[in-house]
């Protein structure tokens, strides 16, 4: 598209429509506009003109919808006719923390029902938060000729027979991947549903799976989708099994073992070394189940083109992992438990330096008998040797603000930083201050942040900090911190690109709430619980702004909180 | 704009969207805890300076305790640790579970807002639903429209709409004292959803602790927590072989509980053994040894032989009698009955 053309487009409808008799016809730029995939691009692109709009709705295919309770299943397929993939995401994030009651909502049938009749030839379908009935995955099963893939990822209410309703009508399926759900396991021979005709799968995982699977099945299965590339196992499959797949399928390039802990013959070792060896395709690494040093050498000449390496189901101690990652010299993306401890860290720091991802979760998360696991002495040492470094979730049970200041100074260009000082409003442990400072550097410094957890003891303070500084903030989680409205106001007085705002346990109350009302427009959802916030704050707010979804929760399950809230923006034009 | 529209959730039928089932707080599993926490929340914030104490951090070898503290742990202070191990003792995971202290958690004002809400009047409406605003159940009865809906907000309330609540803690509250938080690594009760964990990666952990608590070469090491203790101890198991070795040995190390007895050649008495715990339990005043066993369940001490035990235990806690009557019910029952 030439530039002067673009300009015109711009100005008017009536230009937009010479322009378009002049220039080219609709099938074109459909045509160009189809390979538009970011769904943001899109939206921009559909608001620059009635033609556009029209040109973009048409060439769309696949619509990801942030908050189900956004916009109905309705109006999406009227404003998209040819869509072939659907992202839905539905309850807050804090329902993956038991903050959310159950049956609170975000069922997908009703879309399920719309899609049936709208988008008969629809492909694939990502949930995350949602809750699915087994009814609704038969349905599913039978409703799609062409169903493709089927992602899972925090879902509740299906069992075991749902998928095995899926493995039995979906001639077509290349994906089926249950990540961290909610499934209610009752184990059955769903693997066995598979028809011995099948073999267009290329991603399985079913690593979320605590009952056993049939093993034959699964490795005539595996012997059979020559496309397979992501195989995640569960805990059931043992090493020896694990071998016996990896020789059927050494194109794999995402491997997540099984129970890795087993007693091997030698023989047996060395055959699964081998299997291992020969993925010269392999690139993500999961699973390792109670994974020991005695095994972990079999997995030594695996890493070698390894990216991604995810070791948080796997109690390491800092030697294991040390050895480990002296063959993992491409790892970008590490996931580890803090019984590696700092030592471990270090390791990190020295052996990984393309290193841009950082997970460290707790391996004894509610034990307040000792202090261990991985201090703020681990962090520094993993932003010496990882300049890259720019998303990082790290569990501790100490920080300073000096370290976190070296931190961000060493890796300037964090985007994620998602920091959680276990034990809540605990202040610097060495200078007993808050940490205002800490989070004040990482907004100043980072000017790429789009996602920000916060903890540790805080004043409001931070909030200025982030209100002032943050300008590329889009995520921002807040717990046990702030002393006052003046908190909640500055994030919300600055921050114009935050879209999800979630606060537990923090004294900010009506005020705080209603100075936020032209931000919600462009937000798509904020969540509050156990906070200052009253009922008649929430109508306050539900009269102001028509549009919003407010809903207002009188008491909670666990007999924590006065109120909690969320809101959704209805909005039409955005996806 | 007119004026935003209260419906009765319950009552309108065409509101009842098509996600929600019932809106009852009380529908879920714990509302059988709610109507004692009404109860702590008053108490417990007026029980701070009395818990201050207890849990204030000393040195000294168990045992070597001053007198008055040893009161406080068995005898005074049986109230309050009742309730507030009443509200922790559920071993659901994931729920506030395995508190090891007392609820003496309210030694600042900070540390007490997490647990209890904010005042004490929401308490009572606890059981009381959800009030829901706007579109969210209405979806289906807006679908011709064309237009970005401009329908009002409507609010949907279940079951009665609680008071404007007077925060109980207010701001200044909330700033722990610096020195107390220093020095006092002091007693904390569990908050739920925090730290903001994964059901899913929570419980593949605790699989993993299990095994990693037990290696070692013939080393059984697990944790024993009491309940009203500031800290917990770990015992060998190998290094025992019966029930009465253990016994005495926990005893030593805590001071004064019963877990009963066993036969001397390991095989389990099951009566005697849980007559005799529970009869102390029916006086209300006498601690019973429960452990949790590999599938994570808390059982009584004392049921199965002595090497069973020892192959399933993966920790120990000292239980307050009148806690221990959820355990083991029907030998309550049975007890009851014999007397």
């Amino acid at each position: 598209m030439e530039s002067s053309e673009l300009k015109r487009s711009k100005d008017s409808v009536n230009s937009c429509e010479s322009a378009r008799r002049s220039s080219f016809p609709d099938e074109v730029l459909e045509r160009v506009l189809s390979l538009l995939k970011s769904h943001r691009d899109r939206s921009s692109v559909s608001l620059v003109c009635k033609d556009w709009y029209n040109a973009e709705r048409w060439s769309r295919t696949h619509v990801f919808i942030g908050n189900c309770y956004s916009v109905s299943p309705e109006i999406v397929a009227r404003r998209f006719p040819r869509i072939r993939s659907v992202t839905l995401k539905g309850k807050p994030r804090f329902s993956d923390f038991n903050l959310v009651p159950e049956n609170w909502g975000a069922d997908i049938h009703a879309w399920l029902v719309v899609f049936a009749a709208k988008y008969p030839f629809l492909e694939e379908l990502r949930l995350k938060r949602m809750a699915i009935s087994d009814e609704s995955l038969e349905f599913l099963a039978v409703s799609f000729p062409n169903f493709k893939a089927l992602s899972l990822l925090s879902c509740d209410g299906f069992s075991t027979n749902g998928l095995a309703a899926i493995a039995t009508h979906c001639k077509n399926l290349t994906e089926l991947d249950i990540q961290e759900n909610g499934i209610d396991d009752i184990g059955g021979s769903w693997l066995s549903c598979f028809p011995e005709s099948f073999t267009t799968l290329e991603v399985l995982n079913f690593a979320n799976l605590t009952s056993d699977i049939n093993f034959d099945m699964l490795e005539k299965l595996v012997g059979r989708c020559k496309s397979m590339r992501v195989l995640k196992l569960n805990r059931s499959v043992s090493l020896e099994q694990l071998q016996r797949l990896l020789v059927n399928a050494p194109q794999l390039a995402e491997l997540g073992t099984g129970l890795f802990s087993q007693e091997l013959t030698i023989r047996e070792y060395e055959e699964l070394e081998s299997a291992l060896s020969n993925c010269k395709n392999m690139h993500t690494l999961s699973g390792l189940w109670d994974a020991t040093g005695m095994y972990l050498p079999a997995l030594y000449l695996a890493c070698t083109h390894l990216t991604f390496l995810n070791l948080s189901y796997a109690a390491l101690q800092s030697v294991e992992l040390a050895k480990l990652l002296a063959h993992c010299p491409q790892l970008k993306r590490l996931w580890v438990l803090d019984s590696v401890e700092d030592k471990g860290l270090e390791a990190v720091g020295l052996n990984c330096p393309l290193l841009e991802e950082l997970r460290v979760f707790p391996a004894d998360p509610f034990d307040n008998e000792i202090v261990h696991g991985v201090t703020e002495a681990g962090f520094v040492a993993v932003s010496f040797g990882c300049p890259r470094l720019h998303y990082v979730l790290y569990f501790c049970r100490q920080m300073t603000n000096a370290a976190v200041a070296t931190i961000v100074q060493n890796c300037p260009d964090f985007t994620h930083f998602r920091l959680c000082i276990m034990n809540p409003g605990q202040p610097d442990y060495l200078t007993n201050e808050p940490m205002d400072e800490a989070f004040g550097a990482v907004v100043k410094t980072c000017t790429k942040l789009q996602r920000l957890s916060v903890s540790g003891l805080l004043t409001d303070l931070t909030f200025e900090y982030i209100g002032r500084y943050a300008k590329n903030l889009e995520t921002l989680s807040v717990a046990f911190a702030g002393r006052s409205d003046w908190g909640m106001q500055c994030v919300l007085g600055g921050c114009p690109k935050l879209r999800k705002l979630e606060i537990r346990d923090c004294p900010f109350g009506n005020a705080a709430l209603l100075s936020g009302l032209e931000k919600y427009e462009s937000m798509r959802s904020l969540w509050m619980s156990a906070c200052n916030v009253t009922m008649n704050g929430c109508r306050l707010l539900a009269r102001e702004m028509p549009r919003l979804n407010v809903e207002a929760r009188g008491g909670m399950p666990h007999h924590l909180s006065l109120l909690s809230e969320m809101l959704g923006t209805r909005q039409t034009e955005n996806y | 704009m007119s004026t935003p529209l209260e419906h009765d959730y319950i009552g309108l039928a065409e509101t009842s969207s098509v996600e929600r089932s019932s809106e009852k707080i009380s529908s879920s599993s714990s509302s059988s805890s709610i109507p004692s926490i009404e109860d702590k929340t008053s108490r417990t914030t007026n029980d701070t300076s009395l818990n201050l104490k207890e849990t204030e951090l000393r040195l000294g070898l168990p045992g070597s305790q001053s007198p008055d503290r040893k009161l406080s742990l068995f005898g005074k202070d049986l109230e309050t640790n009742d309730k507030s191990n009443g509200f922790a003792g559920s071993p659901l995971k994931n729920l506030v579970s395995g508190a090891k202290r007392g609820f003496s958690d309210a030694i600042d004002g900070y540390n007490g807002k997490w647990v209890f809400s904010m005042n004490g009047k929401s308490d009572v409406e606890l059981a009381k639903g959800a009030v829901l605003a706007s579109p969210r159940g209405g979806l289906d009865s807006k679908s011709n429209s064309q237009q970005p809906r401009t329908s009002v907000s409507v609010m949907k309330e279940v079951v009665g709409v609680p008071q404007s609540p007077k925060p109980v803690l207010d701001a200044q509250n909330l700033v722990p004292p610096v020195n107390e938080h220093a020095s006092a690594p002091a007693a904390k009760a569990q908050v739920v959803g925090w730290p903001p964990i994964r059901s899913f990666r929570k419980n593949s952990m605790s699989s993993n602790l299990a095994k990693n608590s037990d290696e070692g070469a013939g080393c059984i090491y697990v944790k024993v927590s009491m309940d009203g203790a500031p800290y917990l101890r770990k015992v060998d198991l190998k290094t025992y072989n019966n029930y009465m070795d253990f016994s005495s040995a926990l005893e030593k190390m805590f001071s004064c509980f019963t877990i009963g007895q066993c036969n001397s050649n390991g095989l389990p008495a099951r009566d005697g053994l849980s007559e005799s715990g529970l009869m102390d339990l029916l006086h209300g005043s006498e601690y019973v040894l429960t452990y949790e066993d590999k599938d994570g369940d808390w059982m009584l001490v004392g049921d199965v032989p002595w090497e069973m035990f020892t192959d399933s235990c993966r920790r120990l806690r000292i239980m307050k009698g009148s806690e221990a009557t959820r355990l083991a019910p029907r030998a309550m029952e049975k007890c009851k009955n014999q007397n």
